[in-house]
């Protein structure tokens, strides 16, 4: 693919991410649980992996948190975001890579480890190790909302036309 | 000419990759075992921290409007009829657990109440303004 098209899809994707982002930001569920979210601009990052690669997936998903951070949020929402992006990406760039799981798995383990990276993050920042205690609520919330995105996601992987990624 | 050649390659190379990738839409057995997977560890999770956190109650402890009219060591049993201002609630321990067998308040939600023996667990029977509470 020429390289000027791919920077065009690659912007365009990072643009849905942060719209996405934003669309849940207004869902006026506040989460049970610091650290819990659907994970939207999941099924872009998910898409831009299966589509392009994990490089190009790990460009489009900090650019989103950056600018998203830079738009809407404070240093302290860019630190937990990051922490949830780069674990939940990383887990799923190798988990694709074993070829054992479908897109669907790779979603589920994304949305998992980015409920626990934020965590994580969480216990760094407020220096309160009682936050483990939400461990398995938000494992098991990251494992439905990573079905769901997952699902979304094959949806359009399938559907897309194939000129993109 | 080698042009179209080379767009109907192009073409076919699309096509195998979708089927390929098509393939991959359908659930493998990974999946499953990772999604049970972590279900299964955030259930041991859940038991773990509820073991961690709540802990057998050695006595529990019965106030009446805020003052303590009783205490009674879980490891006795006893079936103690308790008069209040606005009737009477027989209070009971057994096998390490205290209840509410009886009363004559109104909504008896006290007396349905499952016993109770770890630390923190209350009963409340809010008419007759009485409250039992597990206590170290």
């Amino acid at each position: 693919m020429e390289l000027a098209k791919k920077v065009a899809y690659l912007g365009m994707f990072t643009a849905l991410a942060l719209v996405l982002g934003w669309l849940e930001s207004l869902i006026p569920i506040y989460p049970l649980v610091p650290g819990m979210k659907i994970g939207l601009a999941n099924v872009v990052t998910l898409l831009v992996l299966y589509r392009f690669g994990w490089k190009e997936a790990g460009c489009v998903n900090l650019l989103r948190v950056g600018l998203s951070g830079i738009l809407f949020g404070n240093l302290s929402l860019v630190l937990y975001s990051l922490a949830g992006a780069v674990l939940s990406l990383v887990s799923m760039i190798l988990l694709k890579k074993t070829d054992r799981f479908s897109l669907t798995g790779v979603s589920v383990a994304g949305g998992v480890m980015h409920n626990l990276g934020q965590l994580l993050m969480a216990v760094i920042l407020m220096e309160n190790g009682m936050i483990a205690y939400y461990v398995p609520v938000l494992l098991i919330a990251g494992t439905i909302s990573g079905v769901l995105i997952g699902m979304a996601g094959a949806f359009l992987h399938r559907h897309l036309p194939t000129e993109i990624g | 000419m080698s042009k179209t050649k080379e767009e109907k390659m192009r073409n076919k190379a699309k096509e195998s990759r979708q089927e390929q990738e098509g393939r991959q839409h359908k659930m493998k057995p990974g999946d499953w075992i990772l999604i049970g997977g972590i279900l299964l560890g955030a259930g041991l999770l859940l038991l773990l921290i509820r073991g961690f956190f709540m802990s057998e109650g050695t006595k529990a402890v019965v106030t009446l409007d805020g003052t303590v009219v009783m205490e009674q060591d879980l490891e006795e049993d006893c079936s103690i009829s308790i008069q209040t201002q606005e009737g009477y609630n027989i209070f009971q321990v057994q096998d390490g657990r205290a209840s509410i067998a009886e009363a004559d308040c109104r909504d008896q939600i006290c007396v349905e109440h499952t016993a109770i023996s770890q630390k923190g667990e209350t009963i409340v029977c809010l008419p007759h303004k009485l409250v039992v509470e597990i206590c170290d």
